[in-house]
């Protein structure tokens, strides 16, 4: 083992001690408590932040676009407050994981594989929202409806598979609600639409969160 | 139930919370002798012998890669440690409602 030359393995402590079933029982309780939340990759207070970031960004972007007759899109200063802290957000989920995955192999390795389909899902969108242009698709649907409902179906889509594929309700349970909200978004227009996703996101990440914290308290 | 009867390998503050950190993580996840060292608060003498202990029971397993200073040890627990620490849980919760 690494180190192993470093220290003497004389002195070995707890070794003999005689251990109260009651200490140990909240002994191990308390370890436990501590380990999952210092490998918890979804913390509730990141969870909790997201729903102020994405209420803020997507609300700005609705406000710079409520009203527009016709429609043209969000404003540059819109854009730029939705994507300053859509990157903020992303940075501090990705500070997260990597504190939480610090020395774990196995699930590190899963991990980089799902980023490597988010970034291809990612490209894919962006890509697709140029091919609207390019086929002469109105400013609604190429700088509204998509934009504010599309990337939502695409998430929805990877945690439903992931979650079917692994077996796991709480994946599919969110898969369901991002693309519920990508269709409702959709329906809502292009000016609702920045509003009903922003919302409908904040809901998820909110009841994630309360789900989150009841878990660490049972 | 008498506390002699649960298991006296697990029954150590040390090797309880060496057990207890490697059960948060999913089943085969492995956890390396770093971070293992520094959640666990031991020295790193320490905490080879009762690994070595938890492995000789195969509780625990190592697997060292590399060499020298760029030597890494990942550690899991094994489907028996898994079940020995869920038995070692329930003896503990028996023991606790006769007292």
């Amino acid at each position: 083992m690494e180190q192993e030359n470093d220290t003497p393995e004389t002195s070995i402590i707890d070794e003999e001690g005689e251990l109260d079933p009651r200490v140990a029982a909240e002994l191990l309780v308390s370890t436990k408590n501590r380990a999952q939340r210092q490998f918890d990759v979804w913390p509730p207070y990141l969870l909790f932040t997201g729903v102020v970031i994405f209420l803020f960004a997507y609300g700005a972007v609705w406000w710079s676009v409520r009203g527009q007759h016709p429609y043209i899109g969000p404003s540059g200063w819109a854009l730029a407050i939705m994507y300053g802290c859509i990157v903020a957000w992303i940075a501090a989920v990705v500070t997260v994981l990597q504190r939480a995955n610090s020395g774990v192999s196995g699930r590190s390795k899963r991990q980089r594989a799902f980023r490597m389909g988010y970034i291809i899902i990612i490209i894919a969108y962006s890509a697709y929202q140029g091919a609207l242009y390019h086929a002469g698709a109105s400013h609604a649907i190429v700088y509204g409806v998509y934009p504010a409902s599309v990337q939502w179906l695409f998430a929805g889509t990877a945690f439903v598979t992931i979650g079917a594929i692994r077996e796991e309700l709480p994946a599919l349970t969110l898969g369901g609600a991002l693309i519920a909200i990508g269709v409702a978004s959709a329906f809502a227009g292009p000016v609702i639409g920045w509003l009903v996703s922003g919302i409908g996101l904040a809901v998820v990440l909110a009841c994630f969160g309360v789900f989150r914290t009841v878990m660490r308290r049972a | 139930m008498a506390i002699d009867e649960i298991d006296p390998l697990i029954h150590v503050p040390a090797r309880l919370r060496i057990m207890a950190t490697l059960a948060s993580l999913p089943a085969g996840d492995s956890l390396s002798f770093t971070r293992l060292q520094d959640m666990i608060g031991l020295s790193s003498g320490n905490l080879i012998t009762h690994l070595r202990k938890l492995e000789d029971a195969t509780y625990v397993e190592t697997d060292k890669s590399g060499n020298g200073a760029a030597s890494r040890t990942q550690v899991v627990l094994t489907s028996q440690g898994r079940d020995a620490l869920d038995a070692y849980a329930a003896s503990l919760r028996r023991i606790i409602e006769d007292l």
